[in-house]
C-alpha cells in the first residue's frame, strides 16, 4: 500500500497532463515556425513579373505571340511556377500561359493582377505563382 | 550493551530512508528533470534558429523592396522594377558599411547584392561573399536594367 504513491491515480493523471502540455506546446511551436514568407515572396515575384512584363511590352506581345513570355519565365526562381491568364473587359479568358513543367498546382500561392491596353481594349492580366 | 542496541536501532531506521520506493522516486524525478531540461534546451535552440532565420528573411525582403521600388535612400529604381543606370553605378561603388546601414542590415548579418543578366550571370556584385556562412537567405527580384530583363539578387547571411 505504501508503494502506491509512485503509481497512484494522481501520478498517472499528472503524467498524462504533463505529456499533453508538452505535446501541445511542441505542436503549436512547430506551427508558429511555419511562416507566410513563402507566400509573401511569391506575391512579390508575381507583382515583379507583371510590372516588368508590362513595362517591356511583353503583355501586348503575348496577345499575338504565345511564346512572348518565355524570356520572363526564365527569370523566375527555378522552383517557382507561374500561370498567366489574360481576361478581356467582359471577364472572358482571352489568353493563358503556364511555365513549362508546372502542371501540378501547390497550396502556397501568390497572385497579382494588372490592367493593360491592347488594340484599344482593356485587358486584365492575372498571374498566379506557386512552388514546384 | 547500550552501545550495541543503539547501533542496532540505527541500522533498522536506515531502511526507511533508502527504501526501494524512495530510490525509484528519486530516479524518476531525476529522469523527468533531465527530460524537461533536454526539452527546454532543444526548444530554445529551435526558437533561436527560427528567430534568426526570420530576421534574415525579413531583412532580405525589406532590403530588396528598398532597392527595386522607387523612393529615397538606397533605392536603385527610377520607377517600380526599373533600375536607373546612375543609381546602380552609385550604389555598387558605395561604402559597404553605409550601404548596409541604409538597408537596415545589422550585425552579425552581412549583405551581398548582385545584378544578373538574363542568363543569371553576374553583371555587378556588391558586398561580402558568404563563403563561410552558417545561414543565408537569397531573394531574386526581376527588374529592367539598361532596357533588358535582369535579376537583382539580395543575399543576407551570417557566419
Amino acid at each position: 500500500m505504501a508503494r502506491a504513491f509512485i503509481l497512484s491515480l494522481d501520478a498517472v493523471l499528472t503524467v498524462f497532463v504533463v505529456l499533453g502540455v508538452i505535446l501541445a506546446s511542441s505542436f503549436f511551436l512547430d506551427r508558429s515556425m511555419l511562416t507566410d514568407w513563402d507566400s509573401a515572396f511569391l506575391q512579390a515575384t508575381a507583382s515583379d513579373f507583371l510590372t516588368v512584363a508590362d513595362k517591356q511590352g511583353l503583355l501586348s506581345s503575348f496577345m499575338s505571340d504565345p511564346d512572348a513570355l518565355k524570356p520572363l519565365y526564365r527569370m523566375l526562381p527555378k522552383r517557382a511556377c507561374a500561370r498567366l491568364n489574360v481576361y478581356d473587359a467582359a471577364g472572358v479568358l482571352a489568353r493563358s500561359s503556364v511555365r513549362s513543367e508546372c502542371a501540378k498546382f501547390a497550396p502556397v500561392t501568390g497572385a497579382s493582377r494588372r490592367t493593360f491596353i491592347y488594340s484599344d481594349s482593356i485587358y486584365l492580366a492575372e498571374v498566379v505563382m506557386w512552388y514546384k | 550493551m547500550s552501545t550495541g542496541l543503539l547501533c542496532l536501532k540505527a541500522s533498522d531506521t536506515r531502511g526507511q530512508i533508502f527504501s526501494i520506493d524512495l530510490i525509484g522516486a528519486v530516479g524518476l524525478f531525476i529522469f523527468i528533470l533531465l527530460a524537461a531540461y533536454w526539452f527546454e534546451s532543444s526548444t530554445l535552440s529551435r526558437i533561436d534558429s527560427t528567430v534568426s532565420v526570420q530576421r534574415m528573411t525579413t531583412m532580405a525582403f525589406v532590403a530588396s523592396n528598398a532597392l527595386v521600388l522607387p523612393g529615397g535612400g538606397p533605392s536603385l529604381a527610377s520607377s517600380p522594377n526599373v533600375l536607373s543606370l546612375a543609381r546602380v553605378s552609385s550604389f555598387f561603388s558605395s561604402n559597404y558599411s553605409l550601404a548596409k546601414d541604409s538597408l537596415a542590415i545589422r550585425s552579425p548579418y552581412e549583405l551581398k547584392v548582385s545584378l544578373l543578366d538574363p542568363d543569371k550571370r553576374p553583371l555587378s556584385v556588391f558586398g561580402l561573399e558568404p563563403s563561410d556562412a552558417v545561414n543565408s537567405f537569397t531573394i531574386d527580384r526581376i527588374v529592367v536594367y539598361n532596357s533588358s530583363l535582369s535579376v537583382l539578387r539580395v543575399e543576407v547571411w551570417y557566419g
